[in-house]
C-alpha cells in the first residue's frame, strides 16, 4: 500500500503545483469555489428569516430520492460492463505489475472513483444552500443531506464492484443483474403512479405520493431513510435503515473478498482493447479485428451518398447516428426531457390560474428544462473530428467546418424540444408564439452549451486537467448566459399588454442572444480547426488566434 | 550459456463463442543470460500473448515456463507478482507513463514495490534517468516530454530497479524514425552492460537490431 499511498501523495501534490503554475486556473477555482460557499451562505441566511407559511418538505423528499435514483442507477449500470472504468491504462500497466493483491488493486480504483466525484459533491453543495433558502433547514440539515449524496457515492461503488465481481466472465448472470438494476427506478414510479391515478392528478395529491414511507422500502430508499430520519428526529428510521445499509454494505464486502478474479485476462485484456481501439480510431489504422459494431449492413445501407466540402461531416455523423440508432435525434435524454417538461407543466398548471396561466407555464417550464439540459449535454461529436485528419484537410471555410461537424448536436436540442413542448401543448394548452419560442430558446440553450465546450477546448485543450475543463466550461456557460437572462429580464419587465404572452417576450431576446453568441464563439472557436497540433497541447488565446480568424 | 528463459510445449487457449481459439501452440523457446532477442510476426500472430506469459502477466493453459530457474507456472498469483517485480522490466508501446507524476516519480514509484527505503530510490530514480539522457527532465510530467522523452522514461522505469530481464513490447511502435533509433541505442547498449533483453516487434528493421530473431505466425514458432 505504500506505492498506493506515494502515488496519491504525488498527484495531490502536482495537481496542486499545476493549480499554482496556471494563474487562470487558480483564479477560476476561487470563483467556482466562491460561488459555492455563497450560495450556502445566501441559503443559510435566508433559512434562518422568520416566515409565516410553514414549510412543507415533501417535495424536498421526493426530490432527494429521485436524485438518489439518479446518481446511482448510471453507475451501477456501468459496472456490469467491466472493471476498466476504475483504471485508466497507465494504471492498469504500472499497478498490475506490482506485487500488491488484486483486492487492494481494485480498492485503490474505486478510490480513485470516489476521489473524482468529490467535485461533484462540492458542486451539490450549491443545491444544499438551495435547499436550506426553499426549505428554510438548518445548516446540519443541509450538511446531512450532501453527506447522504456522498455516501450514495461510496454505497454504489461497493455494489458497483460486487456487481462485476459476480458478472465478471459470467454474461447470463451480468443480463440478470442488468434487468435488476432497471427494475430498480420501477418500484417508486410505480408506487408514485398508483397514489397519483388512485387519488388524482393534482400536486397535492403528487406530493403525498413522492412522501410516502412506503418509497423507503428499496435498497436505494434505505439512504433516503437515515437522512430524513435523522433530519426529522425519527429514531426507528434510523436505526432499522441503517442496519440494512450497513448490511448491504457487509454483503458487499464478503462479495469483493471471496469472489475469485480471473484479474488480469478480464480488466487488463479489456483496458488494452478499449485503449487500442481508440489509438487505432486516432490513427485510422484498423486492424481486421476492430469493428465498432457486428451489426450486418445492407449493401444499400453502405456509403454516405451525399455532401460536398464541409457538409460531407454532417453527413457522415447522420449516418453513425443511423447505425446506432434507427432514430436518429432521439434517445433517453428526449424521453426524460419530456417527462420533465410534462412534470412541470402540470404542476404549474395546478398551483397558477387566470390569464397568465399558460404563459407561466411554458416560461417555467423552458427554465428548468433548460437547466436540465446542461446534465444530458455532451462534448457532441464534433468532438470526435479532432482526433481524425480529415476535418483539416477539407478545403473549405473553418467556421462552416466547425458548423457542420457540431450541426447533428445542435439539431438534437431542437428536436428534443419541439416533441416536448408540442406534447405539452396538447395537453396543457398554449399559445403559438409561447410554444415557438419555448422551442427555440430550449434549442438555443444546446447551442450555447456547444460554443461553450469548443471555446473550453480551444483554450484549455484536450490534454489538460479534466477537473480545470469542466470548471471553466461551468464557467463559461455561466457568463455566456447571463447577458441573454438579463436581456431577457429586460424586455419581460417593459412587455406592457404583451405580457399576455411572457414566455415570448422573455424567451426571444435569450434565443436571439444565445444563437449570436454561439455564432461568434465559432468564430473565434476555428483556430481550433485550422492546425490539428493546437489543441493537442492546451491552447491559448493569443494573437495568433486573432490572425487566424477567418469568415 | 545458461538458460534465463525456457518455455516447453506452451499452450494458450480462448474460449469464444463455444469455439476454442489456440493464441499459442505448442511454442518452445529459450533465451540465454545476456542475449538480446526479438520476436516479430503480424498482428494476430500471437506476439503479445507471448510477451504476457513472458512477463507472467498471463498464465499458458499449459506448458512448463522455467525463468531465471523458477518454475513459474506452477506460481499462484502472489508469487507471480513478486517475480514481475524483481526480475522483469517492462517497456510497453504506449509509454504508460502515469501522467499526474513527473519523470523521477514515475520512476521512482516501481522501486517502491519493492520495499526501497526513499533516499536510495531517488538516487536509483536519478541514475536510471541519467543512463537514458534525461537528467534535465527529471521534475517533467508526461504532457511536458515528447514520444520519444516519454518512452526513454518508461524504459528508466524498466531498468531503475536493475532487473534480470528486460521485456519490451513496440517500443518504437509510437515514435518516429529518430526517437525509434535513440530507443534502440539505449537497449543496445543496456544489453552491452549484461542486460537479457527480449523484444517484441512487427518492424523488421528494428527486429534486425536483435542479435537473434524468433518469428511467430499463428501462434506458433516458425523459426
Amino acid at each position: 500500500m505504500d506505492s498506493i499511498f506515494y502515488l496519491v501523495r504525488k498527484t495531490v501534490k502536482n495537481a496542486v503545483i499545476d493549480v499554482f503554475r496556471h494563474p487562470l486556473m487558480l483564479v477560476m477555482y476561487g470563483v467556482f469555489f466562491l460561488s459555492i460557499i455563497s450560495a450556502v451562505l445566501m441559503g443559510y441566511a435566508n433559512s434562518t428569516a422568520t416566515y409565516s407559511v410553514e414549510k412543507d418538505t415533501r417535495a424536498l423528499y421526493g426530490g432527494y430520492l429521485a436524485l438518489l435514483h439518479f446518481i446511482s442507477i448510471p453507475i451501477m449500470l456501468k459496472g456490469l460492463s467491466s472493471g476498466t472504468s476504475f483504471f485508466s491504462m497507465c494504471d492498469v500497466n504500472n499497478i498490475f505489475v506490482s506485487p500488491m493483491s488484486e483486492k487492494k488493486i481494485l480498492i485503490y480504483g474505486v478510490g480513485r472513483q470516489l476521489a473524482s466525484m468529490l467535485f461533484l459533491v462540492v458542486c451539490f453543495s450549491a443545491y444544499g444552500g438551495m435547499a436550506m433558502n426553499i426549505f428554510r433547514l438548518s445548516l446540519t440539515d443541509a450538511v446531512l443531506l450532501i453527506a447522504g449524496i456522498f455516501i450514495m457515492f461510496i454505497l454504489v461503488q461497493m455494489i458497483t464492484l460486487m456487481i462485476f465481481c459476480l458478472s465478471s466472465g459470467h454474461p447470463k448472470r451480468a443480463n440478470i443483474m442488468k434487468y435488476i438494476i432497471y427494475a430498480i427506478p420501477v418500484y417508486p414510479l410505480a408506487v408514485v403512479g398508483i397514489y397519483m391515478f388512485a387519488g388524482g392528478m393534482t400536486v397535492e395529491n403528487l406530493l403525498y405520493a413522492v412522501s410516502q414511507p412506503i418509497l423507503e422500502y428499496s435498497p436505494i430508499g434505505w439512504l433516503h431513510g437515515v437522512v430524513f430520519g435523522i433530519i426529522d428526529g425519527n429514531y426507528m428510521n434510523i436505526v432499522i435503515y441503517g442496519i440494512l445499509l450497513l448490511i448491504s454494505f457487509a454483503v458487499c464486502i464478503l462479495v469483493f473478498v471471496y469472489t475469485k478474479l480471473d484479474y488480469y485476462e478480464d480488466v487488463l485484456g479489456q483496458a488494452e482493447s478499449n485503449y487500442a481501439f481508440k489509438e487505432a480510431l486516432k490513427t485510422g489504422n484498423f486492424g481486421e479485428n476492430f469493428g465498432t459494431s457486428s451489426q450486418k449492413l445492407k449493401s444499400s445501407n453502405i456509403g454516405i451518398k451525399k455532401g460536398s466540402g464541409a457538409n460531407a461531416i454532417f453527413y457522415k455523423h447522420l449516418k453513425e447516428g443511423e447505425r446506432r440508432s434507427r432514430f436518429r435525434f432521439l434517445n433517453i435524454s428526449t424521453a426524460v426531457l419530456l417527462g420533465v417538461a410534462l412534470i412541470t407543466g402540470l404542476v404549474i398548471n395546478q398551483i397558477v390560474d387566470g390569464i397568465y396561466r399558460t404563459t407561466i407555464i411554458y416560461l417555467g417550464t423552458t427554465i428548468i428544462c433548460s437547466y436540465l439540459q446542461f446534465f444530458f449535454s455532451a462534448a457532441g461529436d464534433w468532438v470526435k473530428e479532432l482526433s481524425k485528419l480529415y476535418i483539416f484537410l477539407i478545403p473549405d471555410s473553418p467556421v462552416k467546418k466547425l458548423i457542420m461537424a457540431s450541426a447533428t448536436s445542435i439539431i438534437k436540442p431542437f428536436t428534443d424540444g419541439t416533441i416536448a413542448y408540442i406534447v405539452l401543448a396538447l395537453i396543457v394548452g398554449g399559445q403559438i408564439p409561447d410554444i415557438i419560442t419555448s422551442i427555440l430558446v430550449y434549442g438555443s440553450f444546446g447551442c450555447v452549451y456547444i460554443a461553450a465546450n469548443v471555446l473550453a477546448q480551444r483554450i484549455v485543450g484536450m490534454n489538460g486537467n479534466r477537473g480545470v475543463f469542466i470548471t471553466f466550461y461551468m464557467s463559461l456557460i455561466f457568463l455566456l448566459m447571463i447577458p441573454g437572462i438579463l436581456l431577457g429580464l429586460f424586455s419581460l419587465s417593459n412587455a406592457g399588454e404583451l405580457s399576455i404572452i411572457a414566455a415570448t417576450m422573455m424567451g426571444l431576446p435569450v434565443f436571439l442572444w444565445n444563437m449570436l453568441i454561439s455564432f461568434l464563439i465559432f468564430l473565434i472557436g476555428t483556430a481550433i480547426i485550422c492546425r490539428k497540433g493546437m489543441n493537442i497541447y492546451g491552447g491559448k488565446i493569443t494573437v495568433e488566434v486573432v490572425l487566424t480568424w477567418k469568415m | 550459456m545458461e538458460n534465463v528463459i525456457v518455455l516447453s510445449d506452451i499452450c494458450k487457449t480462448y474460449i469464444s463463442r463455444n469455439n476454442i481459439v489456440y493464441a499459442l501452440k505448442d511454442v518452445s523457446m529459450k533465451v540465454g543470460k545476456g542475449e538480446f532477442v526479438s520476436i516479430t510476426g503480424k498482428s494476430g500472430s500471437g506476439k503479445s500473448t507471448l510477451m504476457n506469459i513472458l512477463g507472467c502477466l498471463d498464465t499458458a493453459t499449459s506448458g512448463e515456463y522455467i525463468l531465471d530457474g523458477i518454475t513459474v507456472s506452477r506460481m499462484n498469483e502472489r508469487q507471480l507478482s513478486f517475480v514481475r517485480n524483481k526480475v522483469i522490466g517492462f517497456i510497453f508501446q504506449n509509454f504508460n507513463l502515469i501522467p499526474t507524476l513527473n519523470a523521477v516519480e514515475n520512476v521512482e514509484l516501481p522501486l517502491i514495490y519493492r520495499g526501497i527505503k526513499k533516499s536510495a530510490r531517488r538516487q536509483m530514480a536519478l541514475n536510471a534517468l541519467e543512463k537514458v539522457g534525461l537528467e534535465k527532465r527529471i521534475t517533467h510530467r508526461p504532457f511536458e516530454l515528447s514520444g520519444g522523452q516519454q518512452q526513454r522514461v518508461a524504459i528508466a522505469r524498466a531498468i531503475a530497479s536493475e532487473p534480470e530481464i528486460i521485456l519490451a513490447d513496440e517500443p518504437t511502435g509510437n515514435l518516429d524514425a529518430n526517437s525509434s533509433r535513440e530507443i534502440m541505442d539505449i537497449l543496445k547498449n543496456l544489453h552491452k552492460q549484461g542486460a537479457t533483453v527480449v523484444l517484441i516487434t512487427h518492424d523488421k528493421n528494428v527486429a534486425d537490431m536483435a542479435q537473434r530473431q524468433i518469428e511467430i505466425f499463428d501462434g506458433e514458432i516458425c523459426s
